[in-house]
């Protein structure tokens, strides 16, 4: 994968990215669901590593297109022995890229098995991981879809919260019966 | 939360000594190990465990443990039962293998870490 400065060039000028208006779900143990959106994350500890983020790095937020993909997510990580909140997000977003297109991964000179690696049991940052961090700093990129790695598949979104920006790109949740509510930015 | 809370402080008295110090065979019985387990996790001899269970020497990676399963318990309710059926459940984020065989292995900070990521989202 481009790395450094090329990286930051592809991705401003060179790699195709497009809104999406749509509703996307986020799956959350319910001990957190009332932090909807995950604001109080970071604020007792550095923010925890992910795909698309190093530990203490950028803070990203992990949905999935449909709640069947959040629950295959949340047992992939351990997450389903716990009971869990699937919440609804509404997902506007000006600029993001997909990692299904094999034209970005050229852009990117990405190779699909960069894609796989697990970077829980990496000693060096993962390719996705930097890419992740390129996009936050580059300014240009608010999301990146790519494929699910369950058996399930799927389409998940990483949403890059620092390049959010009011009255143009948001993450709502507004739900009436249970008045959990909460925007970014 | 809070009942979870005062669950978790009197399961917490459950496995320190009367001078406060965790004790690793205590301990082991709450998580549900064998006392040779919580000998591997402290890379030490299971003889030297039961002599001094509470040892000053392991209260940095007991409180470590400890730690871990208090955020457990939270995720779960109060549920120590869950948090310890979690530590044995095979994960695919971590290569189809149990939380409890990284901690064995040394790897504590990867279960960490894990348990961190639970609050950005659950994301394989």
């Amino acid at each position: 994968m481009l790395t450094g400065p090329p990286l930051l060039e592809a991705l401003t000028h060179r790699v195709t990215s497009r809104p999406v208006p749509a509703m996307f779900f986020r799956g959350t143990p319910l001990a957190y669901a009332a932090d909807p959106l995950g604001r109080n994350r970071g604020r007792s500890s550095p923010i925890a590593a992910g795909r698309f983020n190093l530990l203490g790095g950028t803070r990203v937020l992990y949905l999935g297109e449909t709640h069947q993909t959040c629950a295959a997510e949340s047992q992939a990580v351990g997450g389903a022995s716990f009971a869990i909140a699937i919440i609804p997000v509404q997902v506007r977003l000006q600029a993001v890229i997909d990692l299904r297109d094999a034209e970005t991964l050229d852009v990117l000179e990405l190779e699909p098995r960069e894609l796989a690696l697990n970077f829980r049991l990496s000693r060096q940052p993962t390719p996705t991981q930097l890419l992740g961090e390129a996009c936050a700093e580059c300014g240009a990129i608010d999301g990146i879809f790519y494929a699910s790695l369950t058996p399930a598949g799927g389409l998940c979104l990483a949403v890059l919260e620092s390049n959010l920006r009011a009255g143009v790109t948001s993450l709502v949740v507004s739900d009436l019966r249970t008045k959990l509510a909460d925007q970014l930015p | 939360m809070q009942h979870a809370r005062q669950t978790l402080g009197a399961s917490l008295r459950k496995f320190t000594d009367g001078l406060g110090r965790y004790d690793a065979v205590k301990l082991a019985q709450a998580l549900d190990w064998e006392q040779r387990e919580i000998a591997r996790f402290l890379d030490k001899d299971p003889s030297a465990i039961s002599k001094n269970p509470a040892s000053p020497g392991y209260q940095e990676p007991l409180a470590r443990l400890v730690a871990l399963f208090e955020r457990l318990i939270e995720l779960s309710g109060g549920d120590g039962a869950a948090a310890v059926a979690w530590m044995r459940t095979p994960i695919l984020a971590l290569d189809n293998a149990s939380p409890k065989e990284f901690l064995l292995a040394g790897e504590l900070e990867v279960i960490e870490n894990l348990v961190g990521e639970y609050e950005s989202g659950f994301a394989l």
